[in-house]
């Protein structure tokens, strides 16, 4: 796969121009991954963004210092992961697992914020798609988790309701 | 509008220039609330940036569908940052802002603010770049509060 073909179809770029996105497609190329392989790590410095082209990627986050891990989003062909390489503090906030064979686009994160810098057009127009990206992730982590718990606390609720009887006959 | 030796004062705008520091400070009010008053709600229009002047300005979640329960994320003190989504599509607020004592904030209009970064692109890349660390910590935090409920949910369910 073309590096500057899949960077073009991706609506995370529409905005850049023909130069801006040959620029960016000199610092990036193509990996395949296979199923069960990592991205990236939680906490680990952050020194790549990926642009999935095909397959799925899966981030999990480690929720207890038991090892028990939360899988929080699901993303394939299209999606952009890994945009802590160009967010301050630079450490990726979760970790990234191919749960398909998978093709990405690797960005090197360090001399992205270089031409971002350089050319501030481009800065702002990547800044603003990763706020967008970062914003849609927030609103669908808060709807599907409290859709979770509340889900859960009316069945907990109707267990409770339905044990209560016998409590009263126990008096 | 208020003196833009104010808006130095902020690590939020450490790195711009005088000229846009003043062109800011023109788009910019002091605003004070009550103590238990809300600055903005979650789901409903974001049309301004806060800059925390005395706080703590707390940033809730709504953790039910209706929207009738609420849990603080993170909490915002003198010098902080929150209503990041005003400057950021579709321009809608992802929490709510409480005040639970008399806080003070500035507030900055947003549609003046991105009609500013259409004309200075390094004013633009300059503040969303803060913004989106700051978005980044919400979510890692959002997750993180959400998924501790989860995990203390009786097991086998879900």
């Amino acid at each position: 796969m073309d590096v500057h073909k899949a960077l073009r179809r991706s609506a995370f770029f529409r905005n850049l121009t023909d130069e801006q996105l040959a620029t960016l497609a000199a610092i990036a190329h193509t990996e395949e991954r296979q199923r069960g392989e990592y991205l990236f790590r939680e906490g680990a410095p952050a020194d790549r963004l990926y642009l999935i082209v095909s397959g799925r990627v899966e981030l999990e986050i480690q929720i207890d210092a038991g090892g028990a891990i939360a899988v929080v989003e699901a993303l394939s062909a299209n999606d952009l992961v890994g945009w802590s390489a160009i967010v301050e503090p630079y450490l990726y906030t979760s970790s990234g697992r191919c749960v398909q064979p998978t093709v990405v686009v690797a960005i090197d994160g360090r001399r992205l914020r270089e031409l971002m810098r350089a050319d501030a057009r481009l800065g702002l127009e990547v800044y603003q798609e990763i706020a967008r990206i970062v914003a849609r992730r927030l609103r669908d982590t808060r709807l599907r988790l409290t859709r979770w718990l509340h889900t859960t606390g009316t069945a907990l609720a109707e267990e409770i309701a339905r044990a209560k009887p016998h409590a009263h006959q126990d008096e | 509008m208020i003196s833009s030796e104010i808006l130095r004062g902020y690590p939020f705008f450490a790195g711009l220039s005088e000229e846009e520091l003043q062109r800011i400070a023109a788009i910019t009010e002091e605003k004070t609330y009550e103590p238990n008053t809300y600055i903005g709600y979650e789901g409903h229009p974001a049309e301004k940036l806060y800059l925390v002047v005395i706080g703590p300005v707390e940033v809730q979640i709504n953790t039910d569908e209706e929207g009738l329960q609420r849990e603080t994320v993170v909490v915002r003190h003198a010098g902080e940052v929150c209503g990041w989504s005003a400057l950021v599509e579709p321009y809608i607020l992802t929490a709510s802002l409480f005040c639970p004592a008399k806080a003070t904030v500035l507030e900055i209009d947003a549609k003046a603010m991105r009609a500013m970064f259409e004309e200075n692109h390094h004013l633009g890349y300059r503040i969303l770049q803060r913004i989106a660390a700051i978005a980044s910590e919400r979510l890692k935090r959002t997750r993180f509060q959400l998924l501790g409920k989860v995990a203390l949910q009786p097991a086998g369910r879900g």
